[in-house]
């Protein structure tokens, strides 16, 4: 701040100009002339005078404007916010702002005319300061934005901001010190705060960042998974529920609505059992979603039979499953509800047919057979004996026939989980060895040799394990076509009968050796020639046998002939009866 | 006297097979189609009755559970013969004495009916 210094010119006396008498025409000429010189200088003093006067005008403006520009500057001090003080060259406090006085709790009485350093109780005197005004200023004639901490006596550690700046003339024309005091403890702190705080905010806004970030993606991540789920949902072909975990309705797919005949409205966040008149409170889905599920999670092809009011009897395949967190963070139960009512028309259809067929295929082969034996015994009686074996052989092809009509048969059962034995006891040697003589009947270039002896009574299914030795020995005889022997060895622990149809024959290669209990599966010959067979007597056979609680297996060598064995345990009784194998389902039979 | 034995199945086949086997063995055969049965017995009152389950006009479980239930007849073996795959069950649950599967062996069903007469 600049306080305007004056020193007003005195105005001075001017030089007069004084006329010279000689003669009288030159006097009066020397008059003239004077007089002239006269009102010259009388106009110049005028003008002088008049210039003074101007200048005084000037002078008295000046002062009024030295006065104004003093008042204003001692306003300036009283009202500028931070607090000024106006020190004289020796650090005498000539005046100080208002703000001076309240922030550092002092009088005006007490703090005028004396030493800086010796304002309220000497906490003035600072040692940083004291350089500052001692040695700093002097020299440079200005500070500029000093910071000193000084812990004051009455208000605490404050932190000041110093600007100085020497005035080589003040009002008074003495040299003065002006010094700017800003207390900038709360600005500091506000400072270290905002810095922290800025820290602060710039990792928080950082993690905010990259939270954002990460929760768009994720939020569109969940979204595009919402809408994906949704889409599954309205799109799948079957009926899915997505039930809350009080089995209320969260949302339904299209064909929910369409198979049971109900509207959305009427339908979602409703009780599943209050749906459509009460028509879902069936006791075995109640069993199935209240006790069951919650146990395991998962429902797994469960059926259910209902009565609906309005469409009639529907058989449900219902599958399940829990979900600890939904789109929502919520339980969610998944219930697909599978129509099966038709496919099990279809089903119990096709087991008729097959039914009706075989039927009417066994039909036609009990007569022939029976004429053929009428024929055998006949031809027995008249010692025919080569009409009575050929007629002995036409029977051995009709059991055949009778054989394959059986499988297929029997795959029907197997697929639809209903093929059934009977329990008994029964001799197992005898069985073998008259399975032996009958196959023996199809083949005269194989000898059917029988090598060992269970020597126990069997307890199980005799048509079943009969079935099972008749396709090993006609697989047997088939896959052997130039050699001229089978063996069935048998051989019994305390536990279970071992039996293995042997064949010196093509053999199956290593890879093919797990497929062939596989349905519809056939070997080929060497040259790919194919044998006659529906390729289901191996598949029934493991059936068989795994239902009846043994083992089957092949051990075979390409070109030199395979092994196939089996065990049944010797006591068996009908609740040790393998369940059907359910993964195996129900394989949809083509048209024809 | 040969024993008579009633041979019911509504297949012209059968009926023919099974009568020459029987006779070749020296039974005197009578048969019988569907839903005429019942009657047919009642006439011959015969020793032994094949009858077969399926057949068109009359269940033979019907039959079956009929003549057993009468005192003229219910003391005559039924052995009842199907192609069907209960045929054990289905005899049980009709009364027959005993059951063969067709196609069956002539020489099994004779030593079944050996058994009864």
């Amino acid at each position: 701040m600049k306080i305007p210094a004056n020193s007003p010119a005195l105005p001075e006396s001017s030089p007069v100009l004084l006329p010279v008498a000689s003669e009288q025409g030159e006097r009066q000429q020397k008059i003239t002339k004077l007089r002239e010189s006269l009102s010259f200088a009388q106009e110049y003093a005028d003008s002088i005078i008049g210039e003074l006067g101007i200048m005084n005008e000037k002078m008295q403006s000046s002062n009024e404007e030295i006065t104004l520009a003093r008042d204003y500057a001692e306003a300036i001090i009283k009202t500028v916010r931070e607090p000024l003080i106006i020190l004289d060259g020796k650090l005498r406090v000539k005046s100080a702002s208002k703000s001076f006085y309240t922030t550092f709790k002092v009088a005006p009485s007490e703090t005028e005319n004396r030493l800086l350093y010796d304002l309220g109780n000497q906490q003035w005197n600072i040692p940083k300061l004291k350089t500052l005004l001692e040695k700093t200023l002097p020299k440079n004639n200005t500070l500029t934005d000093y910071e000193v901490v000084h812990d004051f006596r009455d208000i605490g550690q404050k932190t000041m901001l110093l600007n100085a700046r020497t005035l080589q003339q003040g009002p008074d024309k003495m040299p003065l010190i002006l010094l700017a005091i800003e207390d900038i403890t709360e600005r500091k702190k506000a400072e270290e705060l905002m810095l922290k705080s800025e820290d602060l905010f710039r990792t928080a806004n950082e993690k905010m960042t990259t939270l954002n970030e990460e929760l768009q993606a994720r939020s569109e991540e969940v979204i595009v998974t919402r809408d994906y789920a949704d889409a599954i949902i309205r799109t799948v072909r079957g009926s899915l529920l997505v039930l809350s975990k009080d089995l209320r309705i969260i949302s339904a797919s299209e064909s929910f609505y369409t198979t049971f005949k109900v509207a959305p409205n009427d339908t979602e966040n409703r009780l599943l059992y209050d749906l459509g008149n009460r028509q879902w409170n069936i006791p075995k889905l109640k069993t199935l979603l209240e006790k069951i599920l919650p146990k395991n999670n998962t429902l797994t092809d469960y059926e259910v039979v209902h009565d609906f009011r309005d469409i009639g009897q529907k058989t449900m395949l219902l599958n399940a499953r829990t979900l600890q967190q939904g789109p929502d963070k919520m339980p969610l139960i998944l219930l697909a509800i599978e129509d099966i009512t038709e496919r099990k028309q279809l089903e119990q259809q096709k087991d008729e047919f097959m039914r009706i067929a075989s039927h009417e295929l066994k039909t036609p082969v009990t007569s022939i057979k029976a004429y053929a034996q009428i024929m055998q015994r006949r031809f027995e009686r008249k010692q025919d004996d080569e009409s009575a074996m050929n007629m002995a052989r036409m029977n051995a092809q009709l059991d055949k026939l009778t054989g394959l009509i059986g499988d297929l048969l029997d795959v029907t059962k197997i697929e639809a989980g209903k093929m059934q034995f009977q329990i008994q006891s029964f001799d197992y040697d005898a069985l073998v060895t008259e399975m032996a003589e009958t196959m023996q009947l199809t083949s005269e270039q194989h000898a059917v040799l029988v090598k060992g002896r269970a020597g126990v009574q069997a307890w199980g299914d005799r048509d079943r394990t009969g079935q099972v030795l008749i396709n090993l020995i006609g697989n047997a005889i088939k896959y052997s076509p130039h050699s001229d022997k089978i063996v069935v060895s048998v051989k019994a622990t305390a536990t279970e009968i071992t039996t293995c149809v042997q064949d010196f024959g093509l053999g199956i290669s290593q890879g093919k050796q797990d497929k062939v209990f596989d349905r519809f599966f056939r070997v080929s010959g060497p040259s790919m020639e194919s044998f006659s067979g529906l390729g289901l007597g191996l598949y029934i056979s493991a059936e068989i046998i795994r239902r009846l609680g043994g083992k089957i297996w092949v051990k075979s060598t390409s070109g030199k002939g395979s092994s196939f064995c089996f065990t049944l345990p010797i006591n068996i009784t009908l609740a040790d009866i393998a369940l059907p194998e359910t993964s195996a389902a129900v394989a949809v039979m083509p048209d024809e | 006297m040969n024993k008579k034995i009633l041979v019911a199945d509504d297949d012209p086949a059968i009926l023919h097979s099974v009568k020459m086997l029987l006779e070749d063995e020296g039974y005197q055969v009578t048969t019988a189609v569907g839903d005429t049965t019942a009657q047919e017995v009642e006439k011959h009152l015969p020793d032994l009755i094949l009858l077969d389950i399926w057949m068109s006009g009359m269940d033979g479980r019907d039959i079956c559970k009929h003549l057993k239930s009468q005192p003229s007849t219910k003391l005559i073996p039924i052995i009842m013969i199907s192609a069907h795959a209960d045929t054990e069950k289905i005899a049980k649950e009709s009364g027959a004495d005993d059951y063969v599967t067709k196609p069956f062996d002539i020489f099994k069903l004779l030593e079944k009916i050996e058994q009864y007469v």
